[in-house]
C-alpha cells in the first residue's frame, strides 16, 4: 500500500514538472517573450520595453529565466498579471472561491440525484420507473449546458424573477449554474449507475444473497452498490477534478467570476503570466483529485488494494 | 411493479415530450406580467433609492489611469477622475480643471489655467503639481504604463511639462498640436500625494480623484463596482453635475444575452453593446426601452494593398466600393441604424459634399471592364493579368454582424465577377497581424475609435503611421495632413479636412461602410442621455418619478 502510494505521488510530482516546462515553453513559441506579453507596443519607447523586459527577467538565459519561475511557483509567486498588473496569484485566488462553490454544489447535486436515480433504475429495471430515469438520462446528456442555461435564465430569472440572472455574491446566484451544470453530470453519472449496478446485480454473489433469504435493501445497498461504486467514483472525481478547472460555458453564460472565465479572458488577452498560473493551478487540482481518487479506489475496492 | 407494455411506453414518451415543450415555451414566451411598473407610490419612491446598476459588455481590469485602455474602465473612471478638459453634451471641448487654455505663437507650448476651488476626494487640493505628476507617472519607464494615456502623449509628441504656478501648468511638445485641448480630454489628472507612496499593483484597484463620484467598493472576486456621490464636488455648485444618482453599481456580463436577461429581470438599468435582434425583447418588455444612436466609430472594409496587385488598380477599388450594398446591409443586419458614409471623418469636420458611393453593379463592372478587368475564359470570374481574382475576406466576430456583412460583401464581389471567400479569425490573432501589417487577408472588416477631431481620425492613413493597417500610400494625402497638423486656425483645418476627405472618397483606400452604432437597454425607471463617445456617464442621469 505505501509503495503503491509512494509511486503515485512521484508520477505526480513528474506530472506537474512536465507541466511548467510547458507552460514556460509556451512563453517561447513566438520568440520574444516581451512581444508575445504586450502585443500591442505602439506608442511605446524602447526604453519602456527594455524597462518591461528587464523587470520581467526576460533579459536573462532561458535556464535562469526557468529556475526563477519555478523557484517563484515554490514562493507562490506567479508573477503579474500584464492585463490586471497585479499579482497572479491574487487574481486567481479571486476567481477560485466562486469556482469551487460551483464546483462542489454541482457535485453535491449530481450526487444526490445521479446515485439514488441509478440504483433505481437498475433495481426496477424496465420498469416505468427506468425508462423515466433513462429518458432523463438521455435529455440531460442532450441538452447542451448553454441552452439549458438559457432556459433556466428566461424561466426563473426573467420571468418569474425568483433568481438572479447572472453574477456572483448570495447564494441565490449559484442556483441557476449549479444546476446547468449539475444536470449533465447527472445524467451521465445517472447511467453509469444504472450500469454498473445492473452488472453487479447479476454476479453470483448477489444471487447467493438473495438464496440466503437476505433483505432487498441489505442486498442492494450493502452488497451491490458497494461493489458498484468503484466506476461511479473514478467518474466523479475525473468530474469534480474538471470542474474545478472551471466550466466556461455555464461560468460566461451566468457572468459566473470563476476559474475558467478568467482563464479564457487571460488566454484572449495574451495575458501569458495569468493564464500560465491558471494552468497550473487547474493542471494540480486535476492531478491532486486523481490522487485522492485512485488511493480512495483502494479503500474502497479490496481487489484493487490486492493487485 | 409490473414492466410496461407497448401502449404505456407510448403514452409515458407522450407526457415526456409535452413536458419538455411546455418547459421551452414557458421560458420562450414573453411575459405581460414583467410589464409591471405600476408599484404602489411608497414602493416606487422606495426604488427610485435604489442603486442605479449598469452592466457592460467588457470587464474592467484597472481603474489606474495610466494603466487603461478599454472603454470598460474608462468610462468607470471618467465618474471618479477630473481631465483638464472635456466633452460638452453637444461634444464640445469645454474647460473642467482647466479654465482657459493657449497656445504660444509657436504651436510648441500650451498653457492651461486651473480652476482653484478643485479637490481630491480625501481634502487635498487639486495643483498643477498634480497635472505635472500625471504626465511624469505615465512617462516613467519604472511605471510601466501602458494603454490609452500612451496614445495620447505619442499623438501629441509630448516633450515635457511644467508647474508655473499652482493654478497654471504647460506642456511642451516636440512639434506644434493644434488639437491639445481635445487630446487633454482623455488625460484624467491623479493626485501625487497619493499615488506616488503607492506601488503601481496596489493602485490598480484603489483609485483616488477629484471626480462626481468616489469609489465604495470594488468586489474583485465577483468583479462588482460600487461608486457614491461625491456630494463635495466643484461641478455640483459649478451646475456641470445636476443628476440625482447616489449610487452606481457597475456590473459586467459578456454574452448579449445575459446583459438583456438582467435588464428585462429589472436587474439592471443600463446595459450596453444590444445586438439589434435583440431590441424587441428590452421594448416588449414593458421595464425598460431599446436605444440605438449613430456612433463614432468608423466602420470599414480595409483593403490590404500588400496582398493582391490589382488593388493598385483604382478603377477595381472604385468598382468595391460601387459593388457593396452597404444599405441593403445596414437595413437588414443592423436594424437599419446606420447610414452609408464615403467618410472616415466624425461630425463637425465631416464634409457633406463626400457623397456615398452608390450601389451600382453596372457600374462596378464597367468600370473594370474599362480597366481591362475582364472574364476573358467565360467562367465568371474576372482576371487581372491572366489570373483569376479571388479575394480572403476577413472578420473576427468582434463588431455587430461583421462576418454576416462581410458574407453578404462576398456575394456582391461574386455578381460583379469577383471570386470571394470569408475566412473568420480570432480577434488576437488578427490584432497581431494588423500590428504587424502582416494580414493574411485580401481586406477585413474593421472600425476604428474616434475623438471627433478631423486630424485624429484621418491619421490612420497617413502612409507613415503604425495603424495604416492596408498600407495605403499616397504622396497627396501625406502633403496635406502634413499641412492640417500646422494649421491652428479651425477654419482653416476644416477645409484642408475636407480636402483631405475629397482625395480618400476618390482613391478609395477602403470600402466605405458606416458609422458603427452605440445601442443600449434603459430601464423606464430612470432618465438618460447617452454621450456621442459612446462611452456611459451617469452625472446628469435622473430618476423618473
Amino acid at each position: 500500500m505505501k509503495r503503491y502510494v509512494s509511486k503515485r505521488i512521484i508520477q505526480c510530482i513528474i506530472v506537474l514538472f512536465g507541466i511548467t516546462i510547458l507552460t514556460f515553453g509556451c512563453m517561447f513559441l513566438t520568440g520574444d517573450p516581451t512581444t508575445l506579453i504586450l502585443g500591442d507596443t505602439k506608442g511605446m519607447s524602447q526604453e519602456a520595453i527594455q524597462a518591461f523586459r528587464v523587470s520581467r527577467g526576460f533579459d536573462k538565459p532561458w535556464l535562469v529565466q526557468y529556475w526563477n519561475y519555478i523557484s517563484g511557483i515554490f514562493r507562490g509567486d506567479f508573477g503579474i498579471s500584464y492585463y490586471y498588473n497585479r499579482p497572479c496569484l491574487e487574481i486567481v485566488k479571486d476567481a477560485f472561491p466562486n469556482t469551487v462553490k460551483l464546483a462542489f454544489s454541482a457535485l453535491a447535486l449530481t450526487v444526490i440525484i445521479a446515485v439514488p436515480l441509478g440504483i433505481l433504475c437498475a433495481v426496477k429495471k424496465n420498469t416505468v420507473y427506468d425508462k423515466i430515469g433513462m429518458a432523463f438520462g438521455l435529455l440531460g446528456q442532450s441538452l447542451p449546458i448553454f441552452w439549458v442555461g438559457m432556459l433556466l435564465i428566461l424561466l426563473f430569472g426573467v420571468q418569474l424573477k425568483w433568481l438572479p440572472v447572472s453574477g456572483a455574491g448570495t447564494w441565490k446566484h449559484l442556483i441557476m449554474p449549479t444546476v446547468a451544470l449539475a444536470l449533465f453530470s447527472c445524467a451521465r453519472n445517472a447511467r453509469i449507475v444504472r450500469s454498473t449496478m445492473l452488472d453487479v446485480m447479476g454476479q453470483d454473489y448477489i444471487r447467493t444473497a438473495k438464496a440466503k433469504g437476505l433483505g432487498n435493501s441489505k442486498v442492494v445497498f450493502k452488497h451491490a452498490l458497494r461493489n458498484a461504486l468503484g466506476p461511479v467514483i473514478t467518474m466523479l472525481g475525473i468530474e469534480l477534478g474538471s470542474l474545478l478547472g472551471g466550466s466556461i460555458i455555464t461560468e460566461s453564460l451566468f457572468s459566473w467570476p470563476g476559474l475558467g472565465k478568467l482563464a479564457i479572458t487571460a488566454l484572449e488577452r495574451k495575458d501569458i503570466p495569468l493564464v500560465q498560473c491558471c494552468v497550473i493551478l487547474c493542471a494540480s487540482i486535476f492531478v491532486l483529485v486523481n490522487l485522492v481518487v485512485d488511493l480512495l479506489y483502494v479503500v474502497i475496492d479490496p481487489k484493487a488494494k490486492l493487485s | 411493479m409490473k414492466k410496461i407494455n407497448k401502449r404505456e411506453g407510448k403514452l409515458l414518451t407522450l407526457i415526456l415530450t409535452a413536458v419538455l415543450m411546455f418547459t421551452v415555451f414557458s421560458g420562450c414566451g414573453s411575459s405581460n406580467t414583467a410589464a409591471s411598473p405600476s408599484a404602489a407610490p411608497s414602493e416606487a419612491a422606495e426604488q427610485a433609492q435604489t442603486p442605479v446598476v449598469v452592466v457592460q459588455g467588457a470587464e474592467p481590469s484597472t481603474l489606474d489611469p495610466c494603466f487603461s485602455g478599454s472603454t470598460s474602465e474608462i468610462q468607470i473612471m471618467e465618474h471618479i477622475f477630473d481631465s483638464l478638459t472635456t466633452h460638452d453634451e453637444n461634444n464640445e471641448i469645454v474647460g473642467c480643471v482647466a479654465k482657459s487654455w493657449e497656445s504660444s505663437e509657436d504651436g510648441l507650448t500650451w498653457t492651461f489655467h486651473l480652476r482653484d476651488d478643485i479637490t481630491f476626494s480625501d481634502g487635498e487640493k487639486l495643483t498643477a503639481a498634480d497635472c505635472k505628476y500625471t504626465f511624469d507617472r505615465t512617462m516613467d519607464p519604472a511605471t510601466q504604463a501602458t494603454g490609452n494615456y500612451l496614445w495620447v502623449l505619442d499623438g501629441i509628441s509630448y516633450e515635457s511639462s511644467a508647474v508655473v504656478d499652482d493654478t497654471t501648468f504647460t506642456i511642451t511638445t516636440s512639434v506644434p498640436c493644434p488639437i491639445m485641448p481635445t487630446y487633454m480630454a482623455d488625460i484624467l489628472i491623479i493626485p501625487e500625494h497619493y499615488y506616488s507612496t503607492l506601488d503601481t499593483t496596489k493602485t490598480q484597484t484603489a483609485p483616488l480623484g477629484s471626480g462626481p463620484y468616489v469609489l465604495e467598493s470594488w468586489d474583485t472576486a465577483n468583479n462588482v463596482i460600487t461608486l457614491t456621490k461625491n456630494n463635495d464636488y466643484w461641478g455640483i455648485k459649478a451646475g456641470t453635475v445636476t443628476g440625482d444618482i447616489e449610487t452606481i453599481v457597475w456590473k459586467c456580463a459578456t454574452e448579449d444575452s445575459s446583459r438583456v436577461a438582467e435588464i428585462v429581470s429589472g436587474s439592471a438599468d443600463i446595459i450596453n453593446k444590444v445586438p439589434a435582434d435583440m431590441a424587441d425583447q428590452i421594448t416588449g418588455s414593458g421595464v425598460a426601452t431599446y436605444l440605438s444612436t449613430i456612433g463614432s466609430q468608423r466602420q470599414y472594409i480595409g483593403i490590404n494593398f500588400k496582398s493582391q496587385e490589382v488593388f493598385s488598380e483604382l478603377a477595381f477599388r472604385q468598382a468595391l466600393n460601387y459593388a457593396f450594398d452597404a444599405d441593403t446591409v445596414i437595413k437588414t443586419l443592423r436594424g437599419g441604424v446606420g447610414t452609408r458614409v464615403a467618410t472616415f471623418v466624425n461630425e463637425p469636420y465631416a464634409d457633406p459634399d463626400c457623397k456615398p458611393y452608390e450601389f451600382n453593379p453596372d457600374k462596378a463592372k464597367e468600370l473594370m471592364e474599362a480597366a481591362g478587368i475582364k472574364d476573358s475564359d467565360g467562367d465568371g470570374i474576372r482576371e487581372f493579368n491572366g489570373e483569376p481574382i479571388h479575394l480572403v475576406l476577413t472578420a473576427c466576430g468582434r463588431y455587430s454582424k461583421d462576418v454576416e456583412i462581410m458574407q453578404a460583401y462576398a456575394q456582391n464581389l461574386k455578381d460583379v465577377g469577383i471570386d470571394a471567400e470569408v475566412v473568420q479569425e480570432d480577434w488576437s490573432t488578427f490584432v497581431s497581424e494588423l500590428d504587424s501589417k502582416e494580414l493574411k487577408c485580401d481586406m477585413y472588416f474593421l472600425g476604428s475609435g474616434s475623438v471627433f477631431e478631423v486630424q485624429t481620425d484621418l491619421t490612420d492613413f497617413l502612409s507613415t503611421n503604425a495603424s495604416n493597417y492596408g498600407s495605403w500610400v499616397n504622396s497627396d494625402f501625406d502633403a496635406k495632413m502634413d499641412e492640417l497638423s500646422a494649421a491652428f486656425d479651425d477654419s482653416a483645418r476644416m477645409q484642408i479636412g475636407y480636402e483631405l476627405q475629397q482625395i480618400m472618397r476618390e482613391d478609395c483606400p477602403i470600402v466605405f461602410f458606416t458609422m458603427g452604432d452605440n445601442a443600449y437597454g434603459i430601464s423606464n425607471r430612470i432618465s438618460w442621455t447617452p454621450a456621442k463617445s459612446g462611452r456611459i456617464h451617469l452625472t446628469n442621469a435622473t430618476y423618473n418619478g
